[in-house]
């Protein structure tokens, strides 16, 4: 047998001049840093990401002087004492908290059967309209799809026509709460299911079986097996949509119209029209500093679920 | 305990099983066996109400099951890959039937204790399921499938997964519970020794039919056609053409060879059929010489030696047999003598062993 490199294929000969060049700039005891050179970029952009953070905080410790529309030198805490004095923020703080848990909760209700059919169904066909159904939002964007709900919701929209026709009168959804809500648990259920639907491939089916033969109805295996075995599914699901939804800043907007404002609205309101940085700042804080608590106490109490990588695997 | 009755199981045009006939009495062990595709584990299903037969019923101590789901049938099934719930401990697998059951809670804990102790897992209760040996995950299985007391156990292949030490040591380990428990037990399987080593009787299904059921030792002595004479065994087949036969004997010529075998049934004359002659019965000899115990022999060439320790295992080629080639196994207890490659031999078998089928059964 002769070897030469000049039997390899253009693309191996390729590859094997990187490996040459990998060589002569990464020799081989630098083996063990490796893995941190990898990490480089993302570290990066997380510093740079850091670096912001570490303004606004600082920016939410400095009240606004009126009269320049500068921030103040001096530290004081009178930012953070206006969000929680002024009614105006903690209506916004709780509905935008309360928006969050109940879209969280219906979200994850009504993608937990969307990814259950989606992997168990034995038609072929039937998993590509459940995946074509998951990834169709994903090419629209939010706005369109916010305006495609003005159509179906709106005034004259085709819900209030089809009411109308039933004789049952109309409902008002558009620039109302609840639309906010309705439009959130859309946007929010492709994300859901996509994170479920590894949860719900990891049961093997034998395992309903099992249950089954052994006495447990229906009902019985969901409650005591389907959902503790999918818990780490549903813990991941559950804090991407949250902190998803109690950060959203589109939805609100168009879908409220300014009746519903989040959080995120106001921080926007805070920076970009009313100039009170400051206070923007503190709003922006406060919120990092809850959504990182209610994740970190999700994540303590129940695990970290398909969120964290562990060599133990589910089996 | 069981009677099925017919039962037939279709998909489209394809019939996964069709037209099957047994009963099964009180601590009775039976075995499946049969090749992947050959309905095996669809009878078990429809047995355990996962499927729903096509035609014929089902009789589960006396009464027809119908449509009836799994959780209201007294079935307990050790899965393949044991369906164990990992979330839940050694203990609480074997409680999981009792409390979906609605056995009264102050019984659960004695109960679970005693099977535990029944498959040797006495002290292990609180270990999780990943915490345990591939075998003790095997022990807590069917644990759970009989810590209701079911009328039946259904077992799908649950050894297949293990290596071979661990496997022979539960199918003993399997035995003894069942026999401990006298539970009627319905076992699938593709692997022949487990079948054999297993069971009180054994069904031997091809192509969704029934091809024999019988005794183990019946299943491996009489088969009833050659497809369960080419499964169970190794069996070398020899075309062949029938001269005559006549009750249960048929004299046939293999190529230049005229011998005389066994045959179920009456063959015509002149048909062709093939002899078959399991590797382990045929003896090897001297070359020109008679062999003792031979009815027949004819000369052979040695083509290959495998020594496998307890056995060597020879191809032979037989110029006189139609220039048929046969698997020997030569145990060889008294001369500890390895043939070579090309060494001309003789070999030879008993009247009784070789086994007259028709061709394309």
């Amino acid at each position: 047998m002769t070897t030469s490199a000049r039997n390899r294929s253009p693309l191996l000969r390729l590859l094997f001049a990187a490996e040459a060049v990998r060589a002569a700039i990464w020799p081989q005891r630098m083996r063990p840093a490796t893995g941190w050179a990898f990490l480089l970029p993302a570290v990066l952009l997380v510093a740079i990401l850091v670096a912001g953070m570490a303004y606004m905080v600082d920016a939410s410790f400095h009240e606004l002087d009126r009269s320049t529309f500068r921030l103040t030198e001096e530290y004081s805490l009178t930012n953070y004492e206006t969000v929680l004095e002024r009614p105006f923020y903690s209506t916004i703080i709780i509905r935008t908290v309360l928006a969050a848990v109940i879209v969280t909760a219906i979200t994850l209700v009504l993608a937990f059967p969307y990814a259950y059919a989606m992997v168990r169904t034995k038609r072929a066909a039937t998993r590509k309209l459940l995946l074509i159904g998951l990834f169709l939002p994903f090419f629209i964007g939010q706005v369109v799809r916010a305006y495609g709900w003005l159509i179906v919701l709106g005034q004259e929209g085709l819900l209030n026509s089809t009411l109308t026709w039933m004789g049952l009168g109309t409902v008002k959804l558009i620039y109302t709460y609840p639309g906010v809500l309705i439009g959130l648990v859309q946007y929010m259920l492709p994300f859901a299911v996509l994170m479920l639907a590894p949860a719900v491939t990891a049961v093997p089916e034998e395992v309903e079986l099992a249950s089954d033969s052994l006495g447990a109805g229906w009902f019985a295996t969901l409650w005591h097996v389907l959902l503790p075995m999918t818990k780490p599914g549903l813990v991941a699901a559950g804090v991407v949509v949250f902190t998803l939804t109690i950060t959203d800043y589109a939805m609100p907007e168009i879908m409220g119209g300014g009746t519903s404002d989040f959080i995120a609205s106001a921080i926007y309101d805070g920076y970009f029209s009313t100039d009170e940085q400051g206070l923007s700042s503190a709003l922006a804080v406060l919120l990092v500093l809850g959504a990182t608590t209610v994740v970190g106490v999700v994540f303590a109490l129940v695990g970290v679920g398909t969120l964290g990588y562990s060599a133990r695997r589910l089996r | 305990m069981v009677r099925l009755d017919g039962v037939t199981k279709r998909f489209g045009d394809v019939a996964a099983a069709e037209d099957v006939s047994f009963e099964l009495g009180q601590g009775e062990f039976l075995t499946i066996l049969g090749p992947s595709g050959s309905g095996k584990t669809t009878v078990l299903r429809m047995i355990a109400g996962f499927m729903e037969p096509t035609a014929g019923t089902i009789l589960l101590g006396g009464r027809p099951v119908g449509a009836l789901p799994p959780h209201r049938r007294s079935i307990g099934m050790v899965f393949q890959r044991l369906a164990l719930f990992p979330h839940m401990t050694a203990a609480g697998n074997i409680a999981y039937p009792l409390r979906m059951r609605g056995f009264p809670r102050d019984e659960i804990p004695a109960r679970v204790e005693r099977y535990l102790g029944l498959v040797q897992l006495a002290g292990l209760g609180d270990r999780r399921i990943h915490e345990l040996s591939g075998g003790q995950q095997q022990r807590v299985a069917i644990a759970r499938a009989l810590s209701f007391e079911p009328d039946l156990l259904l077992l799908d292949e649950p050894l297949a997964s293990l290596d071979r030490k661990l496997r022979e040591d539960m199918q003993l380990e399997f035995r003894r519970i069942q026999q401990e428990l006298g539970v009627a037990t319905i076992n699938v399987t593709h692997d022949q020794r487990e079948a054999l080593v297993m069971s009180d009787r054994v069904i031997v299904m091809d192509g969704g039919r029934i091809q024999q059921a019988a005794a183990p030792e019946t299943a491996y002595r009489l088969p009833a056609n050659r497809f369960v004479a080419g499964f169970i065994g190794v069996t070398n087949f020899l075309p062949c053409a029938v001269r005559r036969s006549a009750d249960g004997e048929a004299e046939v010529a293999i190529g230049d060879t005229v011998c005389a075998g066994r045959c179920a049934a009456p063959l015509p004359a002149g048909a062709p059929a093939e002899a078959a002659l399991r590797a382990e019965q045929v003896l090897l000899g001297e070359a020109g010489q008679p062999i003792a115990h031979a009815d027949m022999v004819v000369p052979a060439t040695v083509t290959e030696v495998i020594f496998e320790g307890d056995r060597v295992v020879y191809a032979v080629h037989a110029a006189g047999l139609g220039g048929a080639l046969l698997r020997i196994f030569d145990h060889d207890p008294l001369h500890h003598k390895t043939r070579r490659i090309g060494e001309d031999v003789a070999i030879g078998w008993k009247r009784r062993d070789l086994m007259v089928f028709p061709r394309d059964t």
